[in-house]
């Protein structure tokens, strides 16, 4: 409701509103334990107030999660759903960061690859360092720079600034928690399997946006989140938080 | 320690001493504009006791309103005098002193934990710190600044665990002379007291040397803040914080207090996640090439991103009872520069180098136990390491002085070594101080004439100001307008490569001298009027002629050349005489242009004044006379400017 509502007051139309709150709910449910008190405040991070602009993308993030609330309640036939699951992800990443645009039609403009002065730059560094061997010099300036660039560009939008404005600064606390408690478990292969789609898209995006970026992680995001808040100190969070809400009234 | 903790160590020191030492004229490859601040005001201090602005012995150095504190500078004097006025004498205290930081930050570990491998580990991992590296071989006073606070950490730290009263009253002044160094330290340097005085509260309260020690540090630092209580507007404070940058105080304006304090805060929370901001600590911060470049470095070698993260989570393992300094000096460093403007600048936030070195060896200590049982797996390491340094090396030492040249205003210095040999022969010095393509940049080229050229600073402190200009001595700074020049003799005209003479000007000037930077690109050109054309003279022998110039006879010597004399007998006698004769025909009916050498003597030592001369059509009449056969290469002192096409000439004769 507290999602719902904070949509209306963002003016997102009803359609968008419900597909937020929906998604909000499905990433809630699908962790085990969550502390209920604090739930009411993940709902107003501003991820779940954005607007995409393309609501086949919020219908997918639902189709997504419902699968995945399947494969947790179903025996037979989980790897197929699973698989759905991981095709309806990538496709849902690489609409978000417009790599796709609906439905399936690839623009490379967008990748880190169509940025013509890396390789302009890439050739000049071979032609001009003249002390190497020219094989050498294959071996340093190649296109392996792609990947160079490309983490750089994920790191640079993983900051606790773009954080701050994607889930307020108060629910970073919980997200590190949460992300804590994912590391020490043995089973989390499908987890960091989506996660790592998720991190290579924006790496691979050129643009950076960091509310397109972040909108289809947002139930990794929610599921760290509601994680977290089972082993965070309350009385930080509850002052961390007041500093936001402080700042947003203010504001 | 083993045979392998001492070749590590050894491996330490080479590295120390040879990234920091060897070739400081070379990369960066010029003094930047704070560099030649700094480096300038030295020498003007060590020759007046003044700076560039006739201020005596200065707290603040008022450089070109960037108000320095004065440390380096004072430092600076010392190396000055032994190294002489170059990029040596300018850099040497800093490079030293970066030195210092790696020695002093690994017996901090080996204090705090009493673990070799920690401390090496540490020392090892600042030495090969491209940050660390980068502003080592800079004067910079941050790099200066934060040798002082990491002895004052070591000072205190080890004072309080040895009980040393001694070491504690090193750690206050040092504390205090960093305050001097930097102006990050005016806030960082009394949080870091007051966090280890905290933490370590149960001894500190108790001690009555912490007391005396506070005291004694306030009564150092004292003149620094009464200069900042008297002139705040002529501080870096004044004129570097956030709230003074245009577009936030635009925001700021018709805003009540509480959103004026929501809008600074949310600035200050954006700046210090920049500084946190992994890409830019290990992919791309040190900005070494140009901005779109992909090859960049980051801060920190990349091979150490996955220990710094596993550092964070086992520092408690190491500093068993410090850890929570490290986290609070970790945590403090971005503080300060956060609240500066401009974005990420990794020179303010240099504090930060120390701790998240700390947090680097201790992650990389971490894995290298882990490979104790996979040896493939620090042989790995060490390769990785080593290929991401050597890449750093080759970025820095050769790709960056090459691409950068015109960010650290390379060719000043070349323009003020050429005005110090050449002065004499102008009565006026006209320099265009822009720079970069379309004249973007305003640079500082009075400050190199002064430093390489060695003039009396008195005469910069005396100097002039007029409308649109401004000048001491013979010098006068000035956009140049080819349109509007007027342009005279004996006057030389300095102007960057994108500001070159049109129209009516390009016809009355010569080159005399290009500067190009290491890649080839022009810079900066040096113009003299293009002397009058002279339909007056004789021709006396092969290689002299008479001419009439300004109503008055003068003798000319030809450069270049040697012509036999009509004095000498039998053969050469007459060669002498057809010389003489082949010169006249070559010049019978024709007007001449006399074009002087600067790297020459203006006269010879019978007066004569020595010149090329030219025909209107541009021919070179000393390369005809060689050509000819009619006379030879002759070089009397010094290489002359056409020295190698006469060579070649004549050995194609």
């Amino acid at each position: 409701m507290i999602c719902f509502l904070a949509n209306i007051f963002f003016k997102n139309n009803i359609l968008v509103a419900v597909s937020n709150s929906v998604i909000f709910c499905l990433s809630i449910l699908l962790v085990n334990k969550f502390n209920p008190i604090f739930l009411p405040i993940l709902a107003l991070a501003p991820i779940f107030s954005f607007d995409i602009k393309q609501i086949q993308i919020n219908f997918l993030l639902i189709a997504f999660l419902s699968l995945i609330f399947l494969v947790k309640k179903i025996k037979i036939g989980k790897n197929l759903i699973i698989l759905i699951a991981l095709g309806l992800f990538i496709w849902g990443n690489l609409l978000g960061a417009k790599i796709i645009n609906w439905p399936n039609s690839f623009d490379r403009s967008q990748l880190i690859t169509g940025i013509e002065p890396i390789k302009a730059y890439m050739i000049q560094h071979q032609r001009d360092t003249v002390f190497l061997p020219y094989k050498a010099r294959l071996l340093i300036y190649n296109p392996l720079i792609y990947i160079y660039y490309g983490l750089g560009n994920m790191l640079h939008l993983i900051t606790l600034g773009n954080l701050s404005d994607v889930i307020l600064l108060a629910n970073i606390y919980p997200l590190i928690m949460g992300l804590w408690e994912k590391i020490k478990e043995k089973k989390n292969i499908w987890f960091l399997i989506f996660l790592a789609i998720g991190l290579v898209t924006i790496a691979i995006d050129k643009s950076n946006d960091k509310f397109n970026s972040f909108y289809f992680l947002s139930p990794i995001l929610i599921y760290l989140m509601a994680k977290g808040l089972k082993k965070i100190n309350g009385k930080i969070y509850l002052i961390l938080l007041g500093i936001t809400i402080l700042f947003g009234l203010i504001r | 320690m083993t045979i392998k903790e001492k070749i590590f160590l050894l491996v330490i020191i080479f590295l120390g001493l040879t990234t920091r030492l060897v070739r400081l004229d070379y990369a960066p490859p010029s003094l930047s504009n704070d560099e030649i601040s700094i480096a300038y005001d030295a020498y003007s201090v060590s020759e007046t006791g003044k700076d560039e602005h006739g201020n005596f012995l200065p707290i603040s150095f008022q450089s070109h309103n960037t108000y320095k504190a004065p440390l380096t500078a004072y430092l600076d004097i010392l190396s000055i005098k032994i190294f002489g006025n170059n990029e040596y004498g300018a850099r040497i205290p800093s490079a030293v002193l970066g030195l210092g930081t790696i020695l002093f930050l690994s017996l901090l570990v080996w204090e705090l934990t009493k673990n070799k491998q920690l401390a090496l580990l540490s020392a090892f991992v600042l030495t090969v710190t491209p940050w660390h590296i980068f502003t080592s071989r800079m004067a910079w006073e941050s790099n200066v600044a934060l040798f002082f606070v990491v002895l004052m950490i070591y000072g205190l730290m080890k004072g309080i665990k040895k009980q040393n009263n001694w070491l504690i009253l090193l750690g206050f002044v040092s504390g205090a002379v960093s305050i001097y160094g930097y102006h990050t330290e005016w806030v960082f340097t009394p949080m870091m007291i007051m966090t280890i005085w905290l933490l370590n509260k149960n001894i500190c309260f108790k001690k009555p040397v912490f007391y005396f020690g506070i005291i004694l540090f306030g009564l150092l630092v004292l003149p620094v803040f009464l200069n900042y209580i008297k002139h705040p507007e002529d501080t870096r404070a004044g004129t570097q914080m956030i709230w003074t940058d245009p577009l936030l105080s635009q925001k700021l304006e018709n805003k009540n207090i509480g959103q004026k304090i929501v809008l600074v805060s949310e600035t200050l929370v954006s700046n210090y996640s920049g500084y946190l901001d992994n890409g830019y600590l290990f992919f791309d911060g040190l900005n070494l090439l140009t901005r779109e470049d992909p090859f960049q470095v980051g801060l920190f070698l990349v091979i150490f991103l996955p220990s710094f993260w596993i550092g964070i989570i086992n520092v408690k393992k190491y500093f068993v009872k410090d850890y929570k300094f490290i986290y609070w000096w970790a945590t403090l460093g971005p503080i300060v520069p956060s609240l500066t403007r401009g974005g990420s600048v990794y020179i303010r936030n240099l504090v930060s180098v120390a701790p998240y070195t700390i947090l680097i060896a201790v992650g990389s200590l971490v894995i290298w136990n882990w490979f104790n049982k996979i040896k493939l797996g620090k042989i790995l390491a060490g390769i990785f390491v080593g290929l991401s340094f050597i890449y750093f090396l080759v970025t820095y030492f050769y790709h960056f002085p090459r691409m950068m040249g015109e960010n650290f205003q390379d060719g000043y210095k070349q323009m003020a070594i050429f005005i110090k040999e050449n002065e004499q022969n102008y009565d006026k010095i006209i320099i265009d101080p822009r720079f970069g393509a379309n004249n973007l940049y305003a640079g500082v080229p009075h400050l190199y004439i002064g430093y390489f050229a060695k003039l009396d600073p008195k005469i910069i402190q005396n100097r002039v100001y007029g409308d649109k200009w401004w000048g001491f001595g013979k010098f006068e700074f000035r956009d140049i307008n080819w349109n509007l020049e007027q342009i005279k003799p004996n006057y030389l005209y300095v102007a960057p490569f994108d500001n070159q003479p049109e129209n009516k000007a390009k016809n009355e000037l010569i080159t005399v001298e290009k500067i190009k930077l290491l890649n080839n690109k022009p810079e900066l050109y040096l113009y003299e009027k293009t002397p009058k054309l002279i339909d007056k003279f004789r021709i006396i022998d092969g290689d002299t002629i008479e001419a009439t110039i300004d109503n008055k006879k003068q003798s000319i010597r030809l450069i270049g050349i040697d012509a036999p004399e009509l004095t000498d007998s039998s053969e050469r006698g007459k060669l002498a005489i057809a010389s003489k004769e082949y010169l006249e025909k070559l010049l019978q009916g024709k007007n001449i242009r006399l074009e002087r050498d600067v790297t020459q003597d203006d006269r010879d030592i019978y007066g004569r004044l020595l010149r090329y001369v030219f025909l209107e059509d541009g021919t070179l009449i000393n390369e005809k006379m060689i050509e000819a056969g009619m006379a030879e290469e002759y070089t009397f002192e010094k290489p002359y400017k056409y020295q190698e096409e006469f060579r070649r000439m004549e050995k194609g004769n």
